[in-house]
């Protein structure tokens, strides 16, 4: 009587096993899953890090690169104008001009040219010429009477 | 003749003030002949002039006591007895005096003393200097050799044939001032006629006579001076207006250019 028994037991204690592997796999499997997920999110979170860390690199950069423009295109315009006497508009000022708008810059510096001590001068000079020689030329026709 | 405005003409030719004030003059103030003697002093200039007119007027110092002009006016003319040359007293140039004379004169005597011998080289350089204001000098300029009495005939020759190496161009006149004044005051005419200031006389009462004409002869040559000078200086003034156009044309070129460069460096920096 006593087998019965026994191979109930048996059969027991092998389903028992067996849903204990099958248990002890579904957590093993839960886990990895886990960690997997958890290490995609770790990989998504440094890759965004590092891509911000790239675009703030760049942008440091591209800003280093435009103050070096800035600066060169100021020391150029100083040069311009200390050669030409303009002082009716700053070095700053025509840097940004030719940064921003070459063509309108262009104008700009020949019109701030025309208001300059050198053109003033030049001018003055040439009027005062003209004005000479016209005085020479009345002159001798007064002459031509004599 | 016209009368031109001295003014407008001496602005556009301040170095001809000379020749301006000399037209100025005679086209507005000469009236009687104007005969100014030069020479250094102590060189008998007063002596010779008190005996042209027959009185002591003009002071006859040992010395150069003013660089002022000073004139008297006898029988139609107007002599005038400059400074001394050389004497410098007030450490003033005779450079002035002698301007200011030559501006108002229309003859000049240029007096020397035979005693000093040749002329000395201060002499020459005035005389030179006086010569070259007006290309009819002869005309216009006599040397005056003076105390002709207080040499020896044969020394005074030698002093007559050196002067004229010196100034080949101007007629000399010898004469004796000292004597012909002693000559009239205690009625000499021996004395007057060895003082041979006849010649002088003549010589003066021929520039009356062409007075005029040495006039309107002079103003032509004055005029035709400073046509000339104003060609030069129109001349001048145009070469200049080429520069300064040139100049002011190269500048803003310059300027173009270096802008251009300055953008385009400037774009290809920012582009890159």
């Amino acid at each position: 009587m006593a087998i019965p028994w026994l191979i109930g037991a048996a059969v027991v204690g092998l389903g028992k096993a067996v849903y204990d592997s099958y248990e002890e796999d579904e957590r093993r499997e839960r886990a990895e899953r886990r960690a997997r997920a958890e290490r995609r999110e770790r990989e998504a979170e440094e890759n965004k890090q590092r891509a911000e860390v790239i675009e703030k690199e760049k942008e440091r950069a591209q800003k280093e690169e435009k103050e070096l423009l800035k600066n060169h295109a100021k020391s150029q315009a100083k040069i311009i104008l200390d050669k030409y006497n303009i002082t009716s508009i700053t070095p700053d000022e025509l840097a940004a001009n030719v940064i921003l708008d070459p063509a309108l810059a262009l104008t700009n510096v020949t019109e701030h040219y025309m208001e300059s001590k050198t053109h003033q001068d030049l001018e003055k000079k040439v009027t005062e010429l003209e004005k000479s020689i016209d005085e020479c030329e009345e002159l001798q026709k007064i002459l031509k009477g004599f | 003749m016209n009368v031109i405005d001295i003014n407008k003409f001496k602005k556009v030719l301040p170095t001809s003030d000379h020749n301006l004030n000399r037209l100025k003059f005679l086209q507005e103030e000469a009236s009687d002949l104007r005969i100014a003697v030069f020479g250094k002093y102590n060189h008998g200039k007063s002596t010779l002039l008190n005996a042209l007119i027959g009185k002591n007027i003009f002071k006859t110092a040992d010395k150069r006591e003013t660089i002022k002009n000073a004139e008297y006016i006898h029988n139609d003319v107007i002599w005038i007895d400059t400074p001394g040359l050389d004497a410098d007293v007030h450490g003033k140039d005779d450079k002035e005096a002698m301007k200011g004379a030559f501006e108002i004169a229309d003859i000049l005597y240029l007096v020397h003393n035979v005693k000093a011998g040749e002329l000395d080289k201060y002499e020459m350089k005035v005389f030179r200097e006086l010569m070259k204001q007006d290309k009819n000098y002869r005309k216009k300029m006599f040397l005056i050799l003076t105390q002709i009495d207080q040499v020896k005939s044969e020394q005074l020759e030698e002093v007559k044939q050196q002067i004229k190496k010196q100034l080949p161009e101007l007629t000399m006149i010898c004469i004796s001032a000292q004597r012909y004044s002693q000559g009239v005051s205690e009625s000499k005419p021996k004395f007057v006629e060895l003082s041979a200031m006849d010649s002088l006389f003549t010589l003066v009462a021929g520039h009356l006579s062409k007075l005029n004409i040495l006039r309107k002869q002079e103003s032509r040559r004055l005029v035709s001076k400073i046509r000339i000078e104003l060609n030069e200086s129109k001349e001048f003034l145009q070469k200049e207006l080429v520069t300064a156009d040139f100049e002011r044309e190269n500048q803003q070129n310059h300027l173009e250019n270096d802008s251009v460069l300055f953008i385009q460096n400037i774009q290809t920096r920012k582009e890159g």
